[in-house]
């Protein structure tokens, strides 16, 4: 008798790992393409940040990929707020990277940004701003010394669509 | 004569050597799925640091080189990859002398080599310098001149690394950096 009960649990407890293991197999192969892409794109932040201020290259201000550049050219061109298929079409990636028959796609948004009141402003380059009319020039923008960086990758894997953004400043 | 209750039966014994068994199997499945996952995390660092250091180099020389005497051509070697050859003058003189400089891929061993053309004094032997290697599994590395604007060049690097020796296309890791532009020196 104690022999069947036994079995019957060892055969349950195995039946139920078998149920449970191509599940949790699938999160494993999601979450090491979540890996290499945070990977992926964390390497470029880093470059990006590596570099002198003035060399981080500003994402030209298109109204086909900032929603807000003409509804309010002051603090428009928001990277976080980005159309990032739009982006691709007008600027191309930044960077492809293919393992394991994946192909991560990599692009770069960076926006002028200014802290006000705890929380970053963005701004768009080259549109001087008529309440800004104090500073007697901007060549580049109104730039206050601190720049977004934003990166975002993207991916398909079994006809799913899957994407990883990273966010950080570099300062004058 | 009475006989010892103490010790292990053989059955016990056996369930002891098959659960160790397991045991030692599960551990060793487990490393040798991992080796490769280390293995390939360690092409995939070496694969992005690489092709951004080469890109960055390709591009710092360019932009220390004179627009209007860029030459882009392709190499003779076989296969033909084209437009991978650059040649130009240098607009400021390197430290090691060098006043011309040229980048190309050869695609017979999928490395990218600088070369540079140095006066003498300082180089010991005048002119011609021997290559340098500059970025190793590097499959394609194309420039493209902007007829509007000489000064104006784009530059597109990809390198392959293999995870494996065997030969499988999929053991591939493969980053393509795309349509860099780099503004060289607009000199009369």
């Amino acid at each position: 008798m104690e022999l069947l009960i036994a079995v019957v649990m060892v055969s349950a407890m195995v039946i139920s790992l078998a149920l449970l293991f191509p599940k949790a197999s699938a999160s494993i192969t999601t979450n090491r393409y979540h890996y290499v892409a945070a990977n992926f794109a964390a390497t470029r932040i880093q470059e990006l940040k590596e570099q002198s201020y003035a060399a981080v290259p500003i994402t030209a201000a298109g109204t086909a990929y900032f929603s807000s550049v003409a509804a309010t050219p002051l603090t428009g061109c928001d990277c976080s707020t980005v159309n990032w298929t739009t982006l691709q079409g007008a600027v191309g990636p930044d960077a492809l990277y293919t393992e394991d028959g994946v192909t991560y796609t990599r692009q770069v948004c960076v926006n002028l940004v200014n802290q006000v009141g705890g929380t970053l402003q963005s701004y768009c380059p080259n549109t001087p701003p008529a309440q800004l009319t104090r500073f007697p020039t901007f060549p580049n923008g109104p730039d206050f010394g601190l720049k977004n960086i934003r990166v975002h990758v993207s991916w398909t894997y079994k006809g799913n669509a899957y994407m990883v953004d990273t966010e950080s400043q570099v300062a004058r | 004569m009475t006989r010892s209750k103490s010790g292990f039966t053989l059955l016990e014994t056996l369930f002891t050597v098959v659960i160790l068994g397991v045991i030692i199997v599960a551990f060793v499945l487990n490393f040798s799925q991992n080796t490769p996952f280390y293995h390939r995390t360690q092409i995939r660092q070496g694969i992005m640091l690489n092709s951004r250091m080469a890109m960055d180099t390709i591009l710092d020389r360019l932009r220390n080189g004179r627009g209007r005497t860029l030459h882009i051509s392709t190499p003779a070697s076989v296969p033909f990859v084209n437009n991978s050859r650059v040649d130009f003058v240098l607009q400021t003189e390197l430290p090691s002398g060098a006043t011309a400089y040229a980048i190309y891929l050869d695609p017979t061993s999928n490395t990218v080599y600088t070369q540079e053309w140095t006066l003498s004094p300082p180089a010991a032997t005048p002119g011609q310098q021997p290559p340098r290697v500059l970025a190793t599994g590097v499959t394609d590395l194309s420039f493209t001149g902007d007829s509007r604007d000489p000064a104006f060049v784009k530059v597109s690097l990809r390198l392959d690394i293999p995870w494996d020796g065997s030969g499988d296309p999929t053991h591939v890791s493969t980053i393509i950096l795309p349509d860099e532009v780099v503004h060289m020196v607009e000199s009369p």
